[in-house]
This record gives C-alpha cells, sequence and structure tokens, in this order.
C-alpha cells in the first residue's frame, strides 16, 4: 500500500501498533488458559468447570461445591508449578531477547552466555562434591545461581578492562560455557552412579521442584527487575543501526549495554537455580515472536514473555501427559520442540514479513 | 542559524596523534568535505566533531557552546551523524527506524508529537511510501534517504556524513548529493562529509578540508584546494584540472 501525507503515515503506524497490543493480549489469553489446562493434567483427572471452581475457592476464598482433594491437589500441587512455568518462560524469554539486541547476535542467550552451565557446575559442585557456599536447604539453589553469575562478572571485567565489542563478549561467554563444561565433566568422572543421576536430572530442568516460598523469591526478583528492563526497550530500538549511530542519537551505548546484560544475568540466574536448565525458550521464543511483531522492543518485549511463558506451559502440560503417570523433565520437551522450530526458522528467514 | 567552529582539535590512538592542530568554521547552509588518503583521519575527524571519539585536546563550539559541555542527547538534538554502516541485524520498519530520532528528545517514551513529527518529515522528504517497509528490504540509496529523514526528526540543523556515496550507483549518488545541497540551500542545514569521490567533494561543496600527514594540508574553495599539486602530495597522483564552470574536475593524468 502506498502511503503519502503525514496523516495516513501516522494512521497505519498507528493501526500496527494496535494489532501489536492485540497479539499481547491474545498471548496473555493463551497463557491463561493453559494454565487452568495445565491445573488439570496429572493423574487425577478434573473437568475445567471444576478447575475454576477449585481456583476460585482457593485462592479467592469462594465455596463451590467441587471434590473434596480438587483444592489440595491444584494449588498445592499443581499451581506452584503452573506459576514457576510461567515466570520461568517469561523471564527467560525476555532476557533472551535483550541480550540478544544488546549484543547484536541472534544466538545470544542465558545458555549462549554460560549462565545456564555455569548454574549446572554450581549445581554439580553441591551434588557432587558437597561443596557449597551456603548450607542448608538452600546449598544447591545458593550455589547455582552464584556460579550462574560468574560468566556475567567475567563479561563485565572484559567490558570494563575496554573489549568491548559485542562480538568478544559472546565469545567470552562460549570461553567460559567450555571452561565451566569441562570441570562439570571432571566432576562427573569422578562421582558415583546415585550422584551423577541426581545432577542429571537437575541439569534436564524441571518445574515440579517449586515450592511456594521459592516462587515468592523468583517474583520479587521478576517485579524488580521487569520495571527496569523495560525502561531499556527504547535504547534498545535505537541500538538496532549499530553502536555509532545509536551514539549520535545520544545514547550512552556502553552503560545501556552492561545494564541489561546485569539484569538479564540476574533474571535468568534468579530462574536457572530454581529449574535447572530449561533450553531453547530464551533463545527461540523471542525469534518467534519477532518474526510475528516485529522488532520494535517496546511490544516484542511483552510479547516475547507472554510467548515464552505460554511455550513453557504448552512443554509442560506435554511432560506431564506424554507418558503418564510419570513426568518427563521440561527441558527435554523444550529443546526437542525448541531445536526443530529453529532450523525450520532459519530455513524460513528468507521472505519473511511482519507487521 | 548555526555556526560550528573547530580549533586546535587533537585526536590520538593510543599514544599515536592521528591529527593534530585542526581548524574549520562552517555557516548555516554551508556544505563542506573533508578529503585525503585513506586512513588520514576523516571519519576519525568526524566523530571527534560530535564526540563520538574523545579528542585529546582542541575545541568543537555550536553557536559559541563547546560541544563537550553538552550531553549526548543535547548534542544529538543539534548534530545527526551518518555512520557508514548501517545494516539492521534485527529488521524494523522504516517508520520506526526514523521514529528512533526522536530518542533525544523522548528518551523513555515516544510521544504522539513524535510520532507525527516522524510523519511529516517522511511525508517532506517524499519518503512515505516506504514508511512501513522493512529498512533492510531497501536498496542503499534508499536506506541513506532514510537516514537523513532520522537525523531531520532528530532534529538536528548540523549533518555529518560518514561516506554518504559509498556502495551507491552514480544515480543515487547524485540523489543524495542533490539532496544534501537542497538541504543546505531551504533549511540552512549544515553537512560534513568525510568523502572519497574528489569530483562530487568539488561539485557540491563549498569548501574543502584536504587532511594529510596528521593535519589540515590544505582548506579552501574546491578550485583552490583541487590543484595539481596539492594532489600529487597528498594522494601521490598526477592529475589534470579541468575547469567547468568554475567548478575543478580533476582527471587521472595519461589516461
Amino acid at each position: 500500500m502506498i502511503t503519502l501525507n503525514a496523516h495516513s503515515i501516522q494512521e497505519q503506524y498507528r493501526k500496527s501498533v494496535f494489532l501489536k497490543i492485540l497479539f499481547i493480549v491474545a498471548l496473555l489469553q493463551c497463557t491463561v488458559i493453559l494454565a487452568i489446562i495445565g491445573c488439570g493434567a496429572g493423574p487425577i483427572q478434573f473437568e475445567i468447570p471444576q478447575i475454576v471452581k477449585a481456583l476460585a475457592n482457593g485462592l479467592f476464598g469462594f465455596s463451590f461445591a467441587v471434590p473434596d482433594n480438587a483444592v489440595m491437589v491444584i494449588t498445592s500441587i499443581r499451581l506452584p508449578r503452573i506459576v514457576l512455568a510461567i515466570l520461568s518462560g517469561f523471564g527467560l524469554s525476555i532476557a533472551g531477547m535483550q541480550m540478544q539486541v544488546v549484543l547484536r547476535n541472534p544466538l545470544a542467550s542465558p545458555l549462549t552466555l554460560g549462565v545456564s552451565s555455569g548454574a549446572a557446575l554450581g549445581a554439580g559442585l553441591a551434588i557432587l562434591a558437597g561443596f557449597s557456599l551456603i548450607g542448608g536447604r538452600y546449598m544447591l539453589i545458593a550455589n547455582a545461581f552464584i556460579f550462574s553469575l560468574l560468566p556475567c562478572v567475567v563479561i563485565f571485567v572484559i567490558s570494563r578492562a575496554g573489549i568491548t565489542g559485542h562480538g568478544m563478549l559472546i565469545l567470552a561467554g562460549v570461553a567460559m560455557n567450555f571452561i565451566f563444561s569441562s570441570i562439570s565433566t571432571l566432576l562427573t568422572y569422578f562421582s558415583n552412579s546415585e550422584e551423577l543421576k541426581s545432577l542429571s536430572l537437575w541439569m534436564m530442568g524441571n518445574l515440579g521442584r517449586a515450592t511456594w516460598n521459592d516462587i515468592a523469591v523468583l517474583f520479587t526478583v521478576l517485579i524488580v527487575t521487569m520495571p527496569l528492563l523495560f525502561l531499556q526497550n527504547q535504547k534498545l530500538n535505537t541500538l538496532n543501526t549499530g553502536d555509532e549511530s545509536a551514539s549520535g542519537l545520544g545514547l550512552n551505548v556502553e552503560k545501556t549495554r552492561l545494564t541489561v546484560l546485569i539484569l538479564t544475568a540476574v533474571v535468568s540466574s534468579s530462574i536457572t537455580c530454581f529449574t535447572g536448565i530449561i533450553g531453547f525458550v530464551g533463545l527461540v521464543a523471542p525469534h518467534i515472536v519477532r518474526m510475528i511483531i516485529g522488532n520494535d522492543a517496546r511490544y516484542l518485549m511483552p510479547a516475547s514473555g507472554f510467548f515464552g511463558a505460554a511455550f513453557l506451559l504448552g512443554a509442560d502440560i506435554v511432560s506431564v501427559k506424554i507418558i503418564e503417570p510419570a513426568v518427563l523433565p521440561v527441558g527435554i520437551i523444550t529443546s526437542f520442540v525448541g531445536g526443530p522450530l529453529l532450523l525450520w526458522l532459519i530455513i524460513r528467514k528468507q521472505g519473511q514479513r511482519t507487521w | 542559524m548555526v555556526t560550528i567552529k573547530v580549533d586546535g582539535l587533537e585526536f590520538c590512538y593510543g599514544q599515536h596523534p592521528v591529527f593534530s592542530n585542526v581548524a574549520l568554521r562552517v555557516d548555516s547552509g554551508q556544505v563542506v568535505s573533508i578529503v585525503g588518503r585513506n586512513g588520514a583521519g576523516k571519519s576519525t575527524l568526524l566523530k571527534c566533531i560530535n564526540m563520538i571519539l574523545k579528542p585529546a585536546k582542541g575545541v568543537v563550539l555550536i553557536n559559541q557552546t563547546p560541544v563537550a559541555s553538552m550531553n549526548q542527547r543535547q548534542r544529538a538534538r543539534q548534530v545527526g551523524y551518518l555512520a557508514q554502516k548501517s545494516e539492521q541485524l534485527f529488521p524494523s520498519t522504516v517508520f520506526d527506524t526514523v521514529l528512533t530520532g526522536r530518542f533525544p528528545h523522548s528518551p523513555v517514551r515516544f510521544t504522539q508529537q513524535d510520532e507525527e513529527i516522524t510523519a511529516e518529515v517522511l511525508e517532506m522528504m517524499g519518503l512515505g511510501k516506504y514508511a512501513h517497509r522493512q529498512f533492510n528490504r531497501l536498496s542503499g540509496g534508499e536506506q541513506q534517504q532514510i537516514l537523513i529523514a532520522r537525523a531531520l526528526t532528530q532534529g538536528a540543523d548540523i549533518l555529518l556524513f560518514d561516506e554518504p556515496t559509498n556502495n551507491l550507483d552514480l544515480q543515487h549518488q547524485l540523489q543524495i548529493m542533490h539532496l544534501i545541497r537542497k538541504l543546505a540551500r531551504e533549511k540552512g542545514i549544515i553537512s560534513i562529509l568525510a568523502i572519497h569521490d574528489l569530483n562530487f567533494a568539488a561539485a557540491f561543496s563549498d569548501t574543502v578540508v584536504l587532511v594529510h600527514n596528521g593535519t589540515v594540508f590544505a582548506h579552501g574553495t574546491p578550485a583552490a584546494v583541487f590543484t595539481k599539486e596539492n594532489i600529487l602530495e597528498a594522494f601521490g597522483v598526477e592529475v589534470k584540472i579541468y575547469d567547468h564552470h568554475g567548478i575543478p574536475h580533476i582527471a587521472i593524468a595519461g589516461m
């Protein structure tokens, strides 16, 4: 369509913005629907109306007639898992999206930058070597969190030393990945089969371990970091035509890059230490959304978040249902679906269109 | 009316000075070309003018105000910088690309007014038909026009061009150079260009600055700067200069 005068140019822009917002609302609805379906997935079957009533009873104090065990099963056992899936999918996807823009690299994600392998090493040290920085129930989680922040510290130090090319930073992430993986492999070499299983289960990514306390911690982290990340979106848009152009537009490029890297590292570390390694959500979800609504970070960020949440919820439902009554680790499903999806996106990338 | 003055400018990469003691004064509506060999510091000089690179010595004044005393966004409201490479990794629409020109005015959230200004600039430049197409899908010449539109959206009245005609075919090269002249004539916009093509520099600039051996080797009207002797000294090439209605035309000697 050919638009020529200012009014119609702006009109059409408003229309595209409206479509983007509509898409975000649709994703939000999808997430809610999947969450309700997810509450029904498990050894004891419930109908959707029963689920809604049980949730209303359990969360808002209504007193609808529901089967005896429904409220307990749904709000204490299934809901924490569902909420963790939503928070993790939301956070990982947004972290991946912002990392990709600030590092100007479509392969950037919590996985590529070494966050996940850092967490795995932390968990490995706790499980296999009994080494931990903090004791008690949170020993493994704290260890995973601290070690997953290590690559970010290294990247921070490197960029402080003046090596700030984004290619260099991602290479530093790759290097950290290798270092952590080799130490983890060394640990597993000397471990017994019990420990080995426990570590590999942790590494597969699992949403079932969450308690409401864990979720409260994670929720607090997201409530603090997400608004700060949202404030970066307009800056991310100016970064899109390159660092020098962005400087010319008045953006402090290095400060923006560091702010985003630190915040996304905290987000992805906090998630990974509770869930284990959940691959591909942070990498693939932003790309899929980008292909639909384009690259305006102001809309891409919430859309990626909700898409990631819906994606992880869907994967979790599959992981619960696929070989009932056993529950597969969700990380297996996300990687199994995410890998081919990424390949398909790469092949299809030619001829793409966005709104 | 805007004036930009550069005085005693020096820039070093590490200990090694790229250029020193550069002085320049440009008034409203003038087009200035910086020419010189590869590595002579043309682009560096350009980046020093709006402090993308920090000069070691010297001052740049816009209407008597030192550029160094402005913050980054204040600078960006006056000076637009058009980089040599501007490929987008993640494709944006032309409208979104031009809208980012409002960043120095609305760093947190673009307003309705920002959108209006963007649409008006696109209309004014006759780029409306591209508004909702992907920036990456346009030809080099079209992209260059879009980036000029963004600089105008920025509100800049000084534009710095790093190799504006690089990678463009002859028709688009001409189109961009005519646009630069038009903006100078109609809006009084100052354009400072780092450029390789000496004949374009001669035909479209009021002033030419020849950078050589780390300093301004010659400075003045195209006819005054583009002499056989200056070009032999700066580029090591023998040329013949033809006069074409007062504009020097440079041809390689013996060809």
